[in-house]
């Protein structure tokens, strides 16, 4: 029955995402101003419709449904009920189903927000969200109905949830990382709506759109963090990032997040470049789906793929076209006509901001090239391929090493011109002082052998100058702490942003040079040595879990003879007989220590392979990139600080109402 | 030509700098990077580049799993249900790595014709089949089901 209420409720969210999507029409249409206001409480409906059918999704969860295909494939009532409540989200019909509710909630937030602007505007932007809200409750209506039941004969038991996906991290990654990605519908929305309305992009609108590209870049960026942590200790390999497809599908919108984020920045500052930032949150919402499609349709072989069916891969690749296509479309018949006329020298600002965009853009493009490469190759019938991490690190790593030197130069130049010849020669000095520290790197620490690696030092070291040399400029002048103060908010987000960089760069660098590794075979109370520590293998126990009974063992740590904790790797078995390792980690701000049990060697239990590794400054990557959050986050906090209750033009409002 | 043209046209040029750039640098990475899957019956036939890194699968044949009991080597043979392959791999194998199940192999065949594994992956979802494995096996089918027929 509920089922059924939830499959009603779906229908009704989607009929009202319909009704959001033609009032700016009927509008037109009628001259009748009245329709606009009809929008944003249909938005609020559509929002309370589709919320209570996911609610009604995961009631079916938790009263154990298994009539209903969907629970039955990925629940059991073994399951503790946190995790029936994130099984939700993890197969493709409920995933897509978060997709979709997320998008309800974004719009909802972005109606309630948008007093300030222009009626035209604002409704006209819900309308596209809710367009878009109306195609993916079409494929999931047609193509991917969660509440399907399989009736007359029902399952009595169902298939489990992954055992992989039994995780605390399940219950929030996907959540964040969907936040994220599908937050970009908002700039593209407000884009597609500025070019159909023929605004200008002026700095007060810029200045809002910026808000919401950098609060959904805020939860992508999380999102990824995490999905990088989960595959970390989850997986058992100790790698923290596998270049897999799905991964890369987060990745390229990322990239192109923060190209979008600083375009911005300078049309806000400049008044310049307002066709390509727009072109940008274009690209931001179109990767956004095309790597849903990449993740949902299977048509790629990945860690994250699961059993799937090419109808829905098709279904979204037509609704991939139809957004490529209308929003090219627009943007070649409606483009900004009223850029700013101010030129900008070379030795400027606007150069290295507009050369990082550049990079960013061929990063995510030679990514999303790796990653499609096999599905060409076998399109034209020229057998099966894989594209493996050696390629992308052949690739990307350049290229970051070229976006940090463009970076530092960029936080030191000043807008349009740089007059002072003293920056330059602050430049010079500081540039030397980079060169000697990668040398004495080289020299010391990495025995001139690793040339790329103090490459890699030169580039983060000169990030780090460049920041704290504009940080000191900037500090010059003030006397005392209220001057201080009036520095803004924004600046230290920034600052703070570019050394999360700089911060999780060290971390891959010191992971990949001076991490340890060894695979070994080892029986209980035997002891291995790795770096300066020793790992004793002192006891196997076997236990018994929630819905899984487990093999414990117990292994003694000590760093240089002095004994520093016990570790216990687990291995489990789930139903099924599905075996999940655990890993063991001891972490630590210099390194972690990470041990996962391999299987039993011999039929008495008491010697097994292990896995054991030391990662050296693992924890740098995701601390970089939490760096970059609280700038993000500081950014935005100061332009809310700064924004005037006067801001956007009422008498637009009174314009479009006579 | 204005300044502002003249700056329009050189962000252009660099742009398309860039961009050969960017094809460029794809071209040679990829060029060593890329891992052609061959099936079994291939391998069996030496239909492939000898000491070159290539990806194999198949279904790995009951009972050929051998582990050793003090080291970490391990033998297997994978199948595609006409023609097989023995593996060799030292290391740890994944949890999903069990017989009956499909697996994917990375690396060389010496000369012995034995496939010398740097690296085994087994799915995630252990009903999920690679579809180069699924692709090999249904071919496999497909030939011998012509043999019979003939």
């Amino acid at each position: 029955m509920i089922a059924e209420i939830g499959l009603i409720a779906l229908i009704l969210a989607t009929l009202f995402s319909l009704l959001i999507g033609v009032t700016p029409l009927l509008k037109r249409a009628t001259k009748n101003i009245n329709w606009l206001f009809a929008t944003k409480p249909l938005a609020y409906s559509q929002l309370v419709f589709i919320g209570f059918a996911f609610f009604c999704l995961i009631l079916t969860f938790c009263l154990n449904d298994f009539s209903v295909v969907y629970v039955a494939n990925n629940s059991s009532a073994l399951l503790p009920t946190y995790y029936k409540i994130s099984a939700t989200w993890g197969g493709h019909e409920g995933s897509l189903l978060l997709w979709a509710v997320i998008l309800s909630i974004w719009n909802v937030l972005f109606a309630y927000k948008s007093d300030k602007l222009p009626i035209e505007l604002s409704t006209t932007t819900i309308a596209i969200l809710g367009w878009i809200s109306f195609s993916i409750l079409i494929i999931i209506l047609f193509s991917s109905n969660p509440f399907e039941r399989n009736l007359p004969f029902p399952p009595n038991a169902g298939m489990d949830l992954n055992p992989l996906l039994q995780d605390f991290a399940m219950i929030i990654h996907p959540p964040i990382l969907y936040t994220g990605y599908v937050g970009f519908a908002i700039p593209f929305a407000f884009s597609c709506a500025i070019l159909l309305t023929r605004h200008d992009l002026n700095p007060e609108i810029t200045k809002w759109i910026r808000s919401w590209a950098t609060a959904s870049w805020i939860f992508l960026t999380l999102g990824i963090i995490l999905g990088s942590w989960w595959a970390y200790y989850e997986l058992g390999w100790g790698g923290w990032w596998f270049w897999d497809p799905v991964e890369n599908a987060s990745f390229i919108p990322w990239l192109i997040g923060v190209s979008l984020i600083h375009s911005l920045a300078i049309t806000e500052k400049r008044k310049i470049f307002k066709n390509w930032t727009i072109l940008l949150s274009f690209f931001a919402f179109i990767f956004t789906i095309v790597g849903t499609f990449l993740v949902r349709s299977g048509v790629v072989s990945s860690v994250h793929s699961f059993a799937s069916d090419p109808k829905r891969g098709m279904f979204l690749l037509v609704f991939l076209a139809i957004v490529v296509i209308c929003s090219l479309l627009l943007f070649i018949f409606r483009p900004q006509t009223n850029n700013d006329t101010v030129s900008f020298s070379w030795w400027s600002r606007e150069t290295m901001l507009l050369a990082n965009n550049w990079l960013l853009i061929v990063a995510a493009i030679v990514i999303l090239f790796g990653t499609i490469f096999p599905l060409i190759i076998e399109a034209l019938g020229l057998g099966s391929v894989s594209v493996g991490a050696p390629y992308f690190n052949a690739i990307f790593i350049p290229l970051m090493l070229v976006t940090s030197i463009f970076l530092g130069l960029g936080i030191l130049l000043s807008w349009q011109k740089n007059k002072s010849a003293k920056t330059v020669l602050q430049m010079k000095k500081i540039a030397i002082l980079c060169l000697t520290i990668s040398i004495v790197l080289l020299w010391l620490v990495f025995n001139y052998e690793l040339i790329y690696q103090g490459l890699a030092s030169f580039a983060i070291s000169w990030v780090i100058a460049c920041c704290i040399l504009d940080i000191k400029s900037k500090l010059q002048h003030k006397k005392s702490i209220t001057d201080i103060k009036s520095i803004r908010l924004s600046y230290w987000g920034m600052q703070l942003a570019h050394l999360g960089f700089a911060v999780s760069m060290i971390g891959v660098l010191a992971t990949s040079t001076f991490s340890l590794h060894k695979d070994v075979a080892l029986s209980i109370s035997e002891t291995m040595h790795l770096g300066s520590y020793s790992f004793k293998f002192t006891q196997m126990e076997q236990k018994t879990g929630i819905n899984y009974t487990t093999n414990l063992a117990s292994i003694d740590v000590y760093h240089k003879q002095a004994y520093l904790t016990t570790m216990h790797p687990e291995k489990r078995f789930y139903q099924n007989n599905i075996p999940i390792t655990e890993t063991a980690i001891n972490a630590g701000f210099w390194r972690d220590l990470y041990i996962a049990l391999g299987e039993p060697l011999a039929a008495d239990n008491n010697s097994w392979s292990l896995r054991i590794q030391i990662k050296t400054m693992i924890r740098w990557i995701w601390l970089g990139g939490l760096l970059m959050i609280v700038g993000a986050l500081l950014s935005i906090l100061s332009r809310r600080l700064l924004i005037k209750k006067t801001a956007i033009l009422n008498d637009n409002l009174l314009q479009d109402i006579r | 030509m204005t300044v502002l043209h003249r700056q329009r046209l050189y962000i252009v040029l660099f742009f398309i700098l860039g961009i050969c750039i960017a094809i460029t640098l794809a071209i040679v990475a990829l060029k060593d990077n890329v891992n052609h899957y061959f099936t079994p019956t291939q391998i069996a036939n030496n239909q492939i580049p000898l000491n070159k890194k290539i990806r194999g699968g198949g279904i790995v044949v009951p009972g050929s799993i051998q582990r050793s009991t003090d080291s970490l080597n391990t033998n297997f043979i994978i199948s595609d249900g006409v023609n097989s392959v023995k593996v060799a791999y030292e290391g740890i194998l994944p949890d999903l790595f069990t017989e009956n199940s499909a697996s994917v192999v990375v690396g060389y065949v010496n000369t012995q014709g034995v496939f010398i594994a740097k690296e085994v992956l087994a799915k995630h979802d252990s009903y999920y089949m690679p579809k180069e494995v699924k692709q090999a096996m249904d071919k496999a089918k497909e030939s011998i089901s012509k043999q019979i027929n003939r």
